[in-house]
């Protein structure tokens, strides 16, 4: 993945002292964040998940909150609540972690579906409501939300249709054999995260993210696009196709990565580098031992590219 | 920017529409010539059609197979082995409304144009106006249209097409027919062309201000048919024409008929005249000529009678011929057939009494005319309620005293007759419009006209009893277009190719036009190059692309991207410049842009050294 965009390339820089093997997974956050979604990562624990949080959330200047899951994690916990004060008489407002710009919410598939659905109400709505109050979440507004893939006890996956609303699902993987060298040189440097400093003001974000939504998109690309949205409606490995908002996805996704790239339309490659990270979680197949990422690209090599 | 797309079936629809369109047009232009019946199918079939294209229903070919085949056979149960022509017309149009209701392809959309085609081709058979013009160039615009959206959506395989886009295929639809025009203008003027239609069949229904007998009272709405009888080239005269077809010389008591056929020899002495008449087939034989005919140029006629000529065939289409003739003239015969002298029986004491009466002060001939005339003047000339009876003439002359020209006429010859002076009454048309764009007279069935002639002293004079009442107001462009076509187009045969052949031989002015029509066939086809280079522009410049990358051997799959099938390649140098041709050609074409001429050079250059790349 080779940027091209200046202001990205700033950021990236910033970013460079906790870069090990983690490129990747941090230009995917970054075209999320840019493209105004929200973020699921899948991996097992200790390969950097929480660290790429707060790296993020210090480079780009925003707040950073973090949410541990577990099975008794309340909605509240989550959103805040009203508490009674002595001081004054009256029942005041305590905002939860939501109220961040970045909130982290680790290993989600802990929390009850009562707490899911409330956190996803959140995502949805960029608002929470206690106490039949409705406060607003500040903007930008993003969740990084982490899954362990083999977990099976005491877990409570996500369902597909709440696995729409993250806009890509990617994982870190492990950091090859220079990188983790590197790292085990260096030690433990979540210090080091803290020390970052901001590359981008918060209006700036805003700006990138409207600058985004101006890059040109061809009609020949919307049409493969749907071509390709049909396919998978239709096809016989796919029990559920993927949903307009799917789709939505892939465009502004496809869009942020031709920003990255420095430029101003998008190509159809775009598209296709952005589809692994946008589909996959938001389809099922019918039989769980296919590949998902087979039958995806097989889909895409079944209809032609333009031009 | 907000780009308007146009869906698939939207298309599908406007081209469904235009094919309706394009069916329509031949439709009107024969059903009223081909059975009600087959009208009535007709348009129920293209009212199903509809229905059938909203619900997205498509009959079974086996079904439309069996339809097709009935409705094939129906028009030919009640045909005659003469009249072959007009139930294959009704099988055709038949066929093509049965295409409506199948599934269409682009292939069924192309059987329509052409079924339309042949059958406005069919129509000329029965009807040539220039109106006909109006529906080829119709039917060229949407057909034109039709076949570039079609073509459009199979060639880019696109779900949408563009609002803009289909505006730009209508303007080149029209373009391409703007410029087809002089293209068939040549043609027409240099295709090979027999001087009779390939089939000549007489449909045209006769209807006639003209009649070869006259039967006093039982006229007909001649003064309303405004049916152009002829159109005269000719310079325009100041005074009143009388356009002569027929003598009249005896008179039943209601009817005029012609007897005298000897062809007596007369002097005539007059003003010369050159004109040429354009005559519609409804003047039976007879040849209308200008009032007093000298020559008439046309094959196949007689002299029926000094001044009344008739073909040996009823023409049943229109007839061209040149004659000249005398006006101011004076026709001098030495004698006349006692026959002009004749009274019928029903001219009673009465009339003979009135006669006398009013020519007791003349002197001569020449007065006993003169007061008839006079005594004339007092009646009114009507056009309903005519006199009747038994003796329609006493009626006129005793209790209507209104009448049309038939009475007038009557009246005066027969009152000459009594007075014993030759009289007879003449046939024909009066007056007439005169069009000053084209430079000819236009005559109606409604300018027909009675009037006298006497025999006084060895001279036949003319006397116009009944004057014409009114003229109503010709509209004058219309009747122009309709003779521009008629002498330009419908007259154009092998004889005018050969005089502009011939007017082409010698040097100077024509040579130039040669060299014109040269220049003006490249200049079409220079046009039809730039429209096809504007529609391959693009294409064109990724087709190149991909050849050359073939013969590197680097084949491109459906499904890869551009930039995605670059970066398989090994060979670092051709990699790098297709990157390049690539990047700029993505740029055009991903922004959905009109290339540029810099642009164009640009990625053409670019190609170049790709090829040369592979040479080295």
């Amino acid at each position: 993945m080779i940027i091209k965009n200046k202001k990205i390339l700033q950021i990236l820089e910033s970013l460079q002292s906790c870069l090990q093997g983690k490129e990747k997974a941090i230009i995917l956050s970054l075209i999320a964040i840019f493209s105004k979604g929200h973020l699921l990562i899948e991996d097992f624990p200790g390969l950097g998940k929480t660290s790429l949080a707060i790296a993020l959330s210090k480079v780009l200047n925003l707040s950073f909150g973090r949410i541990q899951c577990t099975n008794d994690l309340l909605p509240t916990d989550i959103t805040g609540l009203s508490i009674y004060s002595k001081n004054t008489g009256e029942f005041e407002f305590k905002p939860g972690p939501i109220f961040n710009n970045i909130v982290l919410v680790d290993e989600i598939n802990r929390a009850t579906p009562k707490t899911q659905s409330a956190l996803l109400e959140a995502m949805a709505e960029e608002q929470v409501t206690v106490d039949g109050k409705t406060y607003k979440l500040p903007k930008p507004f993003f969740v990084i939300a982490t899954q362990n893939p083999v977990e099976i006890y005491g877990t409570f996956p996500l369902p597909e249709s709440q696995l729409d609303r993250f806009m890509m699902k990617i994982s870190i993987g492990y950091p090859d054999r220079e990188a983790e060298k590197q790292i085990l040189k260096e030690g433990s440097s979540r210090e080091n995260l803290y020390r970052l400093t901001a590359a981008i003001e918060k209006e700036e974000i805003i700006k990138i993210q409207n600058e985004i939504k101006q890059i040109y998109i061809s009609e020949k690309i919307i049409n493969w696009i749907i071509d390709f949205v049909n396919a998978t409606r239709q096809d016989s490995r796919i029990l559920l196709g993927i949903s307009t908002r799917a789709a939505l996805a892939i465009t502004t996704t496809a869009k942020a990565y031709a920003y990255f790239k420095g430029r101003d339309y998008v190509i159809p490659e775009d598209v296709k580098e952005m589809i692994p990270f946008v589909v996959p979680h938001r389809i099922i197949l019918k039989e769980e031992e296919t590949l998902k990422q087979e039958v995806i690209s097989s889909i895409l090599q079944g209809i032609s590219t333009p031009p | 920017m907000l780009l308007r797309f146009i869906t698939q079936s939207k298309t599908e629809n406007i081209i469904f529409v235009l094919s309706i369109l394009i069916a329509l047009i031949p439709f009107t232009a024969i059903f009223s010539y081909i059975s009600n019946y087959v009208n009535f199918i007709f348009l129920l079939i293209i009212l199903a059609s509809v229905f059938l294209h909203i619900k997205k229903i498509f009959l079974p070919i086996w079904l439309l197979n069996f339809i097709s085949i009935g409705l094939i056979i129906m028009p030919f149960l009640s045909f005659s082995l003469e009249d072959i022509l007009l139930p294959s017309i009704e099988a055709l149009i038949l066929i093509l409304s049965i295409r409506f209701l199948s599934k269409k392809s682009s292939r069924e959309y192309f059987q329509i144009y052409l079924l339309s085609l042949l059958l406005l081709g069919s129509s000329s058979l029965f009807n040539i106006s220039w109106i006909f013009l109006i529906r080829v160039l119709g039917m060229l615009v949407f057909t034109i249209f039709a076949i570039l959206l079609l073509t459009y959506m199979k060639e880019v395989k696109e779900d949408f097409i563009n609002f803009e886009k289909i505006i730009n295929l209508f303007k080149v639809a029209i373009f391409i027919c703007v410029i087809s025009i002089p293209l068939s203008a040549l043609f027409f003027v240099i295709l090979p062309r027999t001087p009779v239609p390939l089939m000549d069949i007489g449909f045209s229904k006769t209807k006639t201000g003209f009649s070869s007998t006259v039967n006093l009272g039982s006229v007909r709405d001649i003064e309303e048919d405004k049916t152009i009888i002829m159109r005269v080239t000719m310079e325009k005269l100041s005074q009143e024409l009388y356009w002569r077809v027929i003598t009249f010389d005896s008179f039943d008591g209601k009817r005029w008929r012609k007897r005298v056929s000897d062809k007596d020899s007369a002097n005539i002495y007059g003003e010369k005249i050159n004109y040429t008449v354009t005559l519609e087939p409804l003047t039976e034989q007879y040849l209308p000529v200008l009032d007093y005919p000298l020559k008439i140029y046309i094959q196949d006629i007689s002299q029926e009678y000094p001044g009344v000529y008739r073909m040996k065939f009823s023409p049943e289409k229109t007839i061209k011929y040149s004659a000249t003739s005398f006006v101011n003239y004076h026709l001098k015969e030495a004698s006349v057939s006692s026959a002009y002298l004749e009274i019928p029986k029903i001219v009673s004491e009465k009339i003979i009494n009135l006669t006398q009466k009013i020519t007791s002060h003349a002197s001569n001939k020449r007065e006993i005319a003169e007061s008839i005339l006079k005594y004339l003047t007092n009646y009114q000339y009507a056009l309903k309620d005519l006199p009747t009876g038994d003796n329609p003439v006493e009626d006129f002359l005793f209790n209507k005293k209104k009448g049309n020209c038939e009475y007038f006429a009557t009246a005066m010859a027969l009152m000459l007759r009594i007075k014993n002076i030759p009289s007879r009454v003449v046939g024909g048309f009066k007056g007439g419009t005169y069009n000053e764009f084209g430079g000819y007279y236009i005559v109606r069935a409604s300018d027909a006209h009675l009037w006298v002639e006497a025999w006084i002293d060895g001279q036949w004079h003319r006397f116009d009893p009944s004057g014409k009442i009114y003229r109503t107001h010709e509209s004058v462009i219309f009747n122009l277009i309709d003779y521009l076509w008629n002498s330009i187009v419908l007259d154009y045969d092998i004889k005018a190719q050969f005089k502009l052949a011939k007017s082409l031989k010698t040097p100077e002015i024509k040579f130039t036009r040669e060299i014109f029509l040269i220049l003006m066939s490249l200049g079409i086809l220079y046009g039809f190059l730039k429209i096809y280079q504007y529609f391959n522009k693009k294409r064109d410049l990724l087709n190149r692309f991909f050849i050359i990358m073939k013969k590197q051997g680097f084949e491109r799959k459906k499904y890869e991207g551009l930039e995605e099938f670059v970066s398989k390649i090994e060979n670092s140098e051709v990699k790098l410049k297709a990157e390049k041709f690539v990047k700029e050609y993505e740029k055009i074409y991903f922004k959905d842009r009109e290339i540029s001429k810099e642009e164009h050079k640009k990625l053409k250059a670019l190609l170049e050294q790709l090829n040369e790349t592979h040479d080295n």
